[in-house]
C-alpha cells in the first residue's frame, strides 16, 4: 500500500472528517508520517515517535525503523468467500444480571474461525487481540466431544487461556478454532464476562 | 476564519482569547456548538433527558422529537474512554434501543496530543499484537455523521481539562461527562533510605520514557546511571508484575534487540546491546507474583532467541515460597491454574543459582529473584549523588491462602545497581 493511501486512511479514521474547518490538533503534532525504507527494502510508516523526537530528528547509531504494526492489522479476519459452505451453530449466551441467557442460531462459513463467524453475524464476542491469540477475550466453551476432536491448543493459546474468566475443562479461545464441516448443530456457550468486560457486580481483583 | 468569528458571539466566556495550544480556534468551538447552536428548546421533557433516554421502554414525546442529541464527553482517551465511547454509541443505536434512539455524539478529551493512553505509552515496543485493539478503537472513530445519523465520535486532543476547558463548563455542555483519566500521574514513595539518588526511576517514568511519552521522553536519570556502557551496568527492578517483567525485559534486550519496534531512538541508544545484569525482585514468592505465564515465558527464552541473555531462578527461592498456604493458593479454582503453570514453568529453568552470581565476564544475566524487600538504596563509591547498590532482606511469608504476607527476616543482601526502576 502506498504511503500516502495508507497515511490518509490512518487520519481519516482518527480524525472526524473535517467540518466547516475544524481539524484534529494531535494529527499535525504527532502523525508525522516520514518513509523511512525498512532494512529488507520494503517501505513502513514511521507514526510511533516521540513529540521531542519527530520535532528535531537527529542521526543515531541506532537505526530508526519503525512499523506501525509488528503484525499485519487483522480486522478479525477476512470475510469469508461467498460460496463457502455454511453449517447452522448455536450460540449460547450465559445468563447476566437482569439479562435471561439468550440462544441465537448462525449460518456459520467452514473454515473460518469461531470469532470471524460471530463478527460476520455481528455477535457479541470480543476480539481485543485481532485474533492473533494475545488475549483471552474471545473465550468459548465447546462441547467436550468438540473439544476432544480439536488438536491440542499451542502454548501460547494455553497460556493466554490462563487469562480468561470462568475457564472450563472444555475452553478454547475462539480465534483459534477452525469450523469444521461436522460441526453442524452444535451448541457453543460464551462465559458472560471477559477480562475487558466485566457484569455488574463484579469486583476485579487488584493486579 | 470567518466561520469561526461568527460562531464566537454564541461562546462563554471561558473560551480562550488567544487559541495557544491551537492555531485552528473552530477545532474548539465544535464542542460549544453542539449545544449552543442551535439553541436549546424548552420542551417539557428536557430539563432531565438522561433517565428518559436512557430507559428503552418509554414511549416517544407526543411532540415532536428532540433535536438536542445526547453529548457526552469522555475525559480520557484510553481503553477505559474508548470502551467507554464505544458501548455509549451501540447501546443508544436504533438497533439495541429502538425507533426512539436519540442522536448521539461523543467527544472524546485527551491531554496528550496522541490517543488511546496506556496502549500507546504502557504496552512494550515489542509486544505489538497486544496494540492491536487500536483497531476496535479506530472503528468507534468510524462514526460519522454523515455515515450515521444516530451516533458519531469526535476526538480533541491536547486539551487539558482544569487547564484549557473547566470541568465545570463540560458538565454545562454535556449531558453526561465521563472521567476516564486513569491513575494519579504521580509515583508512590517506597519510604525508604536513599530513594532519592539519581538512578532511582520509578516504572511510570522508564516506560514512559523507552515509549516516548512526551512527559517522561526527557528523564536523564536513565542515560545517567547507564552512561558508562550499558552492558558492563547493573540494574535492579523492585516489584513482581507484568510491568517489572516488561521493564527487566526490555533493559536486557537492549536497543539492538528491540530494532524494528517503536522504541525510542534515544532510549536504543542508550541501552546499547542490553544491560549486563538485571535483578528482578518481589518481596513475596513466585506463588504471589502478579505476572502472567506469557511473559516469563518470554524471559525463560531470551537466551534461545538470540539475545544473548542468561535467565537464573533459584530453586533455594522456589523453595521458601512453597509454603502450604502456597500449595492452597495453586489448587484454588481458575486462580490455580495459572499459578500450577508458572510453577511448573519456574521449577523446569530454575537452578542453584551458584553460576549466577559471579561476574564472569561475558555472559549477561537475567535474575527473577523472590522474598527480598529493599529496605535501603546505598550510594555509589565514586558519586555519592548516584545510587550504587540495594540492600535487600530477606523476608518470609505468612498467614493463610490468598492474603500471605511478607515479614522481614533480619537477613541482608546487597546487590549492585547503577539503575533501579521501581515497579
Amino acid at each position: 500500500m502506498s504511503l500516502h493511501l495508507l497515511a490518509h486512511r490512518c487520519l481519516n479514521k482518527i480524525a472526524p472528517a473535517p467540518t466547516a474547518g475544524s481539524t484534529a490538533l494531535f494529527v499535525r503534532h504527532s502523525l508525522l508520517p516520514v518513509a523511512v525504507p525498512h532494512r529488507t527494502g520494503s517501505t513502513t510508516l514511521f507514526l510511533r515517535q516521540s513529540l521531542s523526537h519527530a520535532a528535531s530528528p537527529h542521526r543515531s547509531n541506532f537505526s530508526a525503523i519503525r512499523s506501525l504494526h509488528s503484525t499485519a492489522p487483522l480486522n478479525h479476519g477476512p470475510p469469508p468467500p461467498p460460496d463457502a459452505p455454511t453449517i447452522p451453530l448455536t450460540f449460547i449466551y450465559a445468563e447476566r444480571p437482569g439479562k435471561p441467557a439468550t440462544t441465537v442460531v448462525v449460518d456459520a462459513a467452514v473454515g473460518t474461525s469461531l470469532l470471524s463467524v460471530a463478527h460476520t453475524h455481528d455477535l457479541a464476542l470480543e476480539g481485543a487481540c485481532e485474533g492473533v491469540c494475545a488475549c483471552s477475550t474471545c473465550h468459548v466453551i465447546l462441547p467436550q466431544d468438540v473439544y476432544d476432536d480439536l488438536p491440542e491448543p499451542s502454548e501460547d493459546e494455553e497460556d493466554m487461556m490462563d487469562q480468561a474468566v470462568g475457564l472450563t475443562p472444555t475452553s478454547r479461545l475462539g480465534c483459534q478454532c477452525t469450523v469444521a464441516e461436522d460441526w453442524a448443530g452444535i451448541e457453543l456457550e460464551v462465559p458472560s464476562a471477559t477480562r475487558n468486560f466485566y457484569v455488574d457486580g463484579h469486583v476485579p481483583k487488584p493486579h | 476564519t470567518v466561520h469561526c468569528t461568527v460562531r464566537r458571539q454564541g461562546l462563554p466566556p471561558f473560551f480562550p482569547a488567544h487559541a495557544k495550544l491551537t492555531t485552528d480556534a473552530a477545532m474548539w468551538a465544535r464542542p460549544l456548538l453542539r449545544r449552543s447552536f442551535p439553541p436549546r428548546r424548552s420542551l417539557s421533557f428536557s430539563s432531565d433527558p438522561f433517565p428518559r433516554l436512557l430507559s428503552s421502554s418509554s414511549s416517544p414525546p407526543a411532540s415532536s422529537p428532540p433535536e438536542d442529541p445526547f453529548c457526552v464527553a469522555i475525559i480520557g482517551s484510553g481503553p477505559s474512554g474508548f470502551y467507554t465511547a464505544k458501548y455509549i454509541l451501540q447501546s443508544l443505536s436504533p438497533q439495541k434501543f429502538g425507533p426512539s434512539a436519540p442522536r448521539v455524539e461523543v467527544d472524546i478529551i485527551e491531554r496528550l496530543p496522541h490517543p488511546f493512553g496506556l496502549v500507546r505509552y504502557g504496552i512494550a515496543p515489542d509486544h505489538q499484537d497486544a496494540k492491536n485493539v487500536e483497531e476496535e478503537f479506530r472503528r468507534v472513530m468510524d462514526s460519522h455523521p454523515e455515515h450515521d445519523p444516530h451516533g458519531s465520535a469526535a476526538y480533541f486532543g491536547n486539551v487539558r481539562v482544569g487547564r484549557d476547558v473547566s470541568l465545570a463548563d463540560l458538565t454545562d455542555l454535556y449531558s453526561a461527562v465521563v472521567l476516564a483519566t486513569g491513575a494519579a500521574d504521580a509515583d508512590r514513595a517506597l519510604g525508604v533510605d536513599g530513594e532519592g539518588l539519581d538512578g532511582v526511576v520509578s516504572a511510570r517514568r522508564f516506560v514512559g520514557w523507552y515509549n516516548g511519552h512526551p512527559e517522561h521522553v526527557g528523564t536523564a536519570a536513565v542515560a545517567r546511571a547507564l552512561g558508562n556502557g550499558a552492558g558492563r551496568a547493573h540494574a535492579v527492578v523492585v516489584g513482581n508484575g507484568n510491568v517489572a517483567l516488561d521493564c527487566a525485559r526490555i533493559l536486557s534486550k537492549g536497543g539492538s534487540g528491540l530494532a524494528g519496534t517503536d522504541v525510542t531512538a534515544a532510549a536504543g541508544d542508550v541501552l546499547g546491546g542490553g544491560v549486563g545484569t538485571v535483578t528482578v525482585a518481589g518481596r513475596r514468592g513466585h506463588g504471589q507474583g502478579a505476572f502472567t505465564i506469557k511473559e516469563l515465558r518470554e524471559m525463560t527464552k531470551l537466551d534461545k532467541d538470540g539475545y544473548g541473555m542468561q535467565f537464573v531462578v533459584r530453586d533455594g527461592e522456589l523453595d521458601l515460597g512453597a509454603t502450604p498456604a502456597t500449595a492452597e493458593e495453586m489448587k484454588s479454582a481458575n486462580g490455580g491454574r495459572p499459578k500450577t503453570r508458572i510453577e511448573k514453568l519456574l521449577r523446569s529453568v530454575a537452578s542453584d543459582g551458584g553460576d549466577g552470581d559471579g561476574d564472569d565476564g561475558g555472559t549477561r544475566r537475567l535474575h527473577l529473584r523472590f522474598l527480598l524487600s529493599p529496605v535501603r538504596f546505598l550510594p555509589a563509591s565514586d558519586d555519592p549523588s548516584r545510587v550504587g547498590s540495594v540492600v535487600f532482606e530477606r523476608t518470609a511469608l505468612s498467614g493463610p491462602a490468598g492474603s500471605q504476607r511478607a515479614t522481614g527476616t533480619g537477613e541482608l543482601i546487597e546487590i549492585p545497581a547503577d539503575l533501579v526502576v521501581i515497579s
